[in-house]
């Protein structure tokens, strides 16, 4: 290394723009990185007519709602009601706002009249009313209503509550079934007694850790038709369970490894079996591996798209990540549902992701690595 | 292209940001200090002793980002819409996909979809290989 001499006082400045433009740097770059998520959430609360007029301005149609006008419209059959009118024969009076989608029968009330003072009650089919005047109740109802807009139409056109039950569904029986068996795997070729047999496994694991779902999805698409198991729950679990499996066994079989075999003596000669050894010493004793493995397969399936997009067809077996998908392509127009649908579906990656930062930095330097 | 080459940057800074953080916290402080008494700038630090030292962590870094690229899918499905914008930003997966799910008068589309996709896992392949060819080379000059 060469040599090269240092002046003190030239030395401090030196350090202090160096740290400026470090910090300069990195600041901008967090913002790079946040920014989107921001834009993305704000703009999740605007409305169609904001978001075509200016992208980065902030929401004000649905917060700003005190005096929305709405006009009254006779019942028809576009008019869906959200209460079942067999049940429930009160009367009522449905108004449909004139700011936000108009005359698409997308924004509707069903004001009970008995709640009504009497010169609202009587409003005719055409006639115009504004939010203020209604009774306080109501109001906060409308207000909120408007408020959550995108987020309510996103749940309700979009089917979201069922295909965020699948993904969940997906992401936590897969990542069960696949902790369950890798654990067991891994027991078995780090603890147990069978050197070369274990060699010829564990070759088989790293050739199935390199082979993608995207590189055989279409054998797997063919053989799941013979069988039947294209859109059904157990076919994507099946086919979930099957690619999580190698990280899984070469991360905690790695981990068993460095478990003391002492430990395993010991249980053996107070008389344990071995599945007693496994179930509470080896699966106590890896927790730390089992929860990275478990965040990490179960966001790495939350995410996926392709299996599911060529698997599922119906929308009941569709996750979150093709439902939204399918929803945009429905809804080209309605700019805002798209973007609450997208908050819906980032939130509970980025919930896991805040909760176990340090595990998921952990899983990916130990070879958790999918491009 | 270029936005959806932005949004991949975008996504996968953080991924291989960690990798690196990793692999920089595993140098020993002994080699940066001894750098440090003999009067090295950061810069020098940096060029010549952390990036070496990196090299392996850079180049497998590399072909992980290529290799991952190739496979890339859902992002440019999601961003394109059918037809002609699609075919401008076409990858080899979402050749793939039309071919295999999306031509139903072609007798042979599954066919035809396995062999692009046995191209692509050839091709990874073919990356991974010549990755280690250069890798062992590399650490061979780092020992000398």
């Amino acid at each position: 290394m060469r040599n090269t001499i240092v002046f003190h006082d030239s030395s401090r400045l030196k350090a202090m723009t160096g740290k400026f433009i470090s910090y300069l740097i990195l600041v901008s770059w967090a913002l790079i990185t946040i920014l989107p998520l921001f834009w993305m959430v704000y703009s999740s609360f605007k409305s169609n007519a904001e978001l075509t007029k200016n992208i980065y301005s902030f929401p004000r149609d649905f917060f700003d709602n005190n005096e929305d006008k709405y006009v009254v419209i006779a019942p028809q059959l576009n008019v869906v009601p959200d209460y079942d009118p067999l049940e429930d024969k009160r009367e009522r009076l449905i108004i449909e706002s004139t700011t936000i989608s108009p005359q698409r029968r997308l924004m509707l009330h069903f004001l009970i009249k008995e709640d009504l003072p009497a010169e609202i009650a009587a409003l005719e089919p055409g006639d115009i009313l504004e939010v203020s005047q209604l009774p306080f109740a109501m109001r906060i109802s409308i207000s909120w209503d408007t408020i959550w807009f995108n987020y309510i139409s996103a749940f309700r056109r979009g089917g979201l509550v069922t295909k965020f039950l699948n993904s969940v569904i997906y992401a936590g029986v897969s990542t069960f079934l696949i902790n369950f068996f890798g654990l067991m795997m891994a027991f078995a070729l780090s603890k147990m007694q069978f050197r070369k047999l274990s060699y010829a496994v564990i070759g088989l694991v790293g050739l199935g850790y390199l082979i993608s779902i995207n590189s055989v999805i279409i054998p797997l698409f063919l053989m799941l038709t013979s069988v039947h198991l294209t859109d059904t729950h157990a076919g994507i679990i099946l086919v979930y369970t099957a690619f999580g499996l190698p990280l899984a066994v070469m991360l905690e079989a790695q981990f068993m490894r460095g478990l003391p075999n002492s430990l395993i003596e010991s249980a053996y000669i107070d008389g344990a079996s071995t599945f007693r050894t496994f179930t509470s010493i080896i699966v106590t004793m890896s927790v730390p591996v089992i929860v990275t493995v478990s965040i990490i397969s179960a966001l790495g399936i939350w995410n996926e798209f392709l299996l599911v997009l060529v698997l599922a067809s119906s929308e009941t077996t569709k996750s979150l990540p093709v439902g939204v998908f399918s929803f945009s392509s429905l809804t080209s127009s309605q700019l805002g549902w798209q973007l609450a649908a997208l908050v819906i579906a980032t939130a509970a990656a980025i919930l896991v992701y805040l909760l176990y930062q340090k595990r998921l930095a952990m899983g990916v330097v130990g070879g958790a690595i999918k491009g | 292209m270029f936005p959806i080459g932005f949004a991949l940057i975008w996504i996968y800074t953080g991924h291989y940001m960690i990798i690196f953080l990793a692999n920089l916290q595993k140098i020993n402080e002994n080699l940066i200090e001894a750098a440090k008494i003999d009067g090295a700038s950061e810069a020098q630090i940096f060029f010549r002793k952390s990036v070496p030292m990196l090299s392996g962590t850079i180049l497998v870094s590399t072909v992980l980002a290529i290799a991952g690229s190739l496979r890339g899918f859902d992002l440019i499905f999601s961003i394109t819409t059918q037809g002609l914008q699609r075919n401008n930003a076409m990858v080899l997966p979402i050749y793939m996909y039309q071919t295999a799910f999306q031509n139903y008068t072609n007798q042979m589309r599954f066919a035809y979809g396995a062999a692009i996709s046995n191209a692509i896992v050839l091709i990874s392949v073919m990356l991974i290989l010549f990755s280690n060819v250069i890798g062992k080379r590399l650490s061979f000059n780092g020992d000398e």
